[in-house]
């Protein structure tokens, strides 16, 4: 297989759609709910601190089903600052995806044009990655304090939801890849200005 | 080399080819090398030339590195 400009014309296409998405779904909806634009309740994952209770009777022959830890904490007819706690983990996480978006589509543009070792897409790469790194942490933590400032505005409700914030492995390790392969393109921009006008 | 500096590398590629009665295109596709990049050579804009292209348009142009390269102060 090799990537022709076909490929970079297809892969530019799916990026900007994702784009569009993002922008739409991840960014402006989550302003407009923020705004209270057609919100009448607003919602938050939470952990809490005993597993639900599962309908009885449903199990038989080895298989049960059991409730879990996992739910989410609604607030009805929400004040601008309520939307604004919960709505706030979103729409960061959908701006720094967004903001990646954008450097992958000026990324592609070069691969396209058949110049992947442009000196500016190492640069890219780091911010990339440090985009990644930085949600990896700020988005858990955004939302973890959001739940324990909505949660504490209800007592019955703060005992029950279990506050704390974990940093997922996957986009840590995706994110000192990157952060690897923006070192692998910084020396590919340095061989590639190293032969430049070789024959 | 740029020409302003002491002393450079010339390449007689467009007097050979003359003589000889080829094209950069014929020339280029000898060698295997893109016509393009033959050009930037012929016009003295090449950086560096590896040993397998200056043995190959030897081979083809029929002559030695020195009557295809010389140096000038």
């Amino acid at each position: 297989m090799r990537w022709d400009r076909n490929d970079g014309r297809a892969l530019m296409a799916v990026l900007w759609v994702a784009a569009v998405l993002m922008g739409g779904l991840a960014v402006a909806l989550p302003i407009a709910r923020m705004a209270g634009i057609g919100v009448s309740e607003v919602r938050i994952p939470v952990e809490l601190d005993r597993a639900v209770s599962a309908p009885a009777g449903l199990s038989g022959d080895g298989i049960a089903v059991e409730g879990t830890r996992e739910a989410a904490l609604v607030v009805t007819d929400p004040s601008l600052g309520q939307r604004l706690l919960t709505e706030g983990p979103t729409l960061l996480s959908g701006a720094l995806a967004l903001a990646v978006l954008v450097l992958v589509i000026r990324m592609a543009a070069t691969l396209r044009d058949g110049d992947a070792f442009a000196p500016a897409n190492p640069r890219r790469l780091q911010m990339v990655a440090g985009l990644v790194l930085a949600g990896t942490v700020a988005v858990p933590l955004v939302r973890a304090l959001a739940v324990d400032r909505l949660s504490a505005q209800a007592p019955a409700v703060s005992e029950a939801v279990v506050f704390g914030f974990g940093v997922s492995l996957t986009p840590l390790v995706a994110g000192l890849v990157i952060a690897a392969l923006s070192e692998a393109f910084r020396q590919g921009v340095k061989l590639r200005e190293d032969t430049e006008g070789l024959i | 080399m740029p020409p302003e500096e002491p002393g450079r590398i010339t390449v007689h590629l467009d007097r050979l080819l003359e003589e000889r009665g080829m094209t950069v295109t014929e020339l280029a596709e000898r060698v295997g090398v893109t016509p393009v990049n033959l050009s930037v050579l012929k016009n003295g804009r090449a950086k560096a030339v590896r040993f397998s292209t200056l043995s190959a348009l030897c081979r083809e142009l029929g002559c030695r590195p020195g009557d295809l390269l010389d140096y000038e102060n």
